[in-house]
């Protein structure tokens, strides 16, 4: 059995998950990390993506977006915005999601704080779509330390 | 007689009709309670969460940030969170108490510190109004389904201002729901970031905090990634936020708990006078009757 490690997926609407896992991989703005226990402790900027957990030898997969991740030795926290499995992503939202934010795009042209918010509604849709795409007919799964 | 009887009648029929409205405000705000608390009581794990780093990031990196920073208390940001509407008990008078506690404390400590306000809620801006003071920016309170994106006006503000150096410091006072029995009012420090406010708010919140966020008695050395600057400016303003998110939706589960019980309170008096009412209409009535029935039979012994 291999080393547990506490996990928490916590957003604003509720903790999502909290288990004792053997290990979660997630995007982070300087490429894909993966920390089991004994991980030495760590902050880092979590960028919108799959987030893989391993637990009990089998994997589990959740869409997350922008947040922060702590982890300090014994536990794993990450804060994102929103999370959800990949499982129960719905497409359609997120299909409408990528229209609204392009609608927005081509309005706001000048306006820049209002541009940068379209692109990041617009990249969170595109990553949870291509989650849900791979996920779907519970299709091939990368192994864990692909 | 017959006068007094109709009094009472009317008496009798206003308060069933203010009882109504009671009841009914009463419904409302338990529905919308409900759900306020829900959100209020999930957003606290990630918000204390978020304290949590915040502490850690002040501790090793202050020099990197302006939000870890205390400076010279110049100008301070005071921003009010109350109810738009009344008829919540004592739930606006408490935090006025509290707001007025918490500026004469820091003009004592800095008399030349100059205050500016920002309210969210109608009460507090009438309040600070009435206090002679001036209202910078006044907002509704967000006590209705509040969203996140709803803060970005004030937090616009608060951290731009407190940035660009306008502010050097601000605070938030706002019921912190405690229980549907309880809300306290509390004053907290938003920025400068610093170990005190930390230790501050942990007075302040008491058991629930560490109930969640149990500051860790040891100190971690993290390493951050990409690197500190681009932790500290990129992710710190948003936990900004997120606190002053935590601030909007405990004030709306106060207020609509505060509510909730005291329309509760006043359907009961209400039932207390309706009672006590319809004794004495029926009292008044039989009195009549039995007068009317005494002056027949002395009629009819009259006439035979």
């Amino acid at each position: 059995m291999a080393k547990q490690i506490q996990f928490k997926i916590v957003t604003p609407e509720k903790v999502l998950y909290d288990a004792m896992v053997e290990g979660v991989s997630f995007p982070t703005v300087e490429g894909e990390i993966t920390v089991l226990a004994h991980h030495i402790p760590i902050i880092s900027a979590v960028k919108p993506g799959e987030l893989k957990i391993k637990i009990d030898g089998k994997e589990e997969f959740f869409s997350v977006t922008s947040g922060v991740v702590e982890v300090d030795g014994n536990s794993i926290t990450l804060l994102t915005d929103a999370a959800e499995r990949a499982t129960e992503v719905d497409e359609k939202r997120a299909q409408e999601a990528i229209t609204r934010a392009q609608s927005i795009m081509s309005e706001q042209r000048h306006d820049d704080e209002g541009y940068a918010d379209a692109v990041a509604q617009m990249e969170r849709a595109m990553s949870r779509i291509k989650i849900a795409r791979k996920h779907r007919h519970g299709g091939s799964r990368p192994s864990f330390n692909d | 007689m017959s006068n007094s009887i109709k009094d009472i009648k009317r008496k009798i029929k206003s308060i069933r009709s203010t009882r109504q409205i009671t009841k009914a405000m009463e419904l409302v705000a338990t529905s919308k309670m409900k759900k306020a608390v829900e959100s209020a009581v999930n957003l606290r794990s990630y918000g204390y969460l978020a304290m949590n780093i915040l502490l850690k990031l002040s501790k090793k990196y202050q020099h990197l940030h302006a939000y870890f920073q205390p400076r010279e208390l110049k100008n301070v940001l005071v921003i009010l969170f109350t109810t738009d509407k009344g008829l919540c008990g004592g739930l606006n008078t408490n935090v006025f108490k509290k707001f007025t506690q918490t500026i004469s404390k820091i003009q004592q400590e800095n008399p030349q510190t100059k205050l500016h306000f920002i309210a969210s809620g109608k009460k507090g801006a009438e309040f600070i109004h009435r206090t002679g003071k001036e209202v910078k920016m006044a907002f509704p309170s967000y006590s209705n389904h509040p969203k996140f994106s709803d803060i970005f006006p004030i937090s616009k503000v608060a951290v731009k201002g407190f940035e660009k150096g306008d502010y050097d410091k601000v605070i938030v006072i706002y019921p912190d729901f405690i229980s549907t029995l309880l809300q306290k009012p509390v004053t907290k420090t938003l920025l400068p970031f610093s170990p005190d406010v930390f230790s501050e708010m942990m007075q302040e919140l008491g058991s629930k905090f560490t109930k969640i966020a149990a500051p860790s008695e040891k100190d971690v050395d993290y390493k951050l990634e990409p690197s500190p600057e681009y932790i500290v400016t990129n992710i710190v303003p948003q936990l900004v936020e997120v606190q002053l998110f935590q601030a909007v939706l405990e004030s709306a589960a106060s207020e609509h708990s505060a509510r909730m019980m005291a329309m509760q309170n006043a359907t009961k008096a209400a039932n207390d006078l309706l009672s006590d009412l319809v004794l004495t209409y029926n009292q008044a009535r039989q009195a009549s009757i039995t007068a009317e029935i005494a002056e027949i039979a002395a009629s009819m012994v009259v006439v035979s």
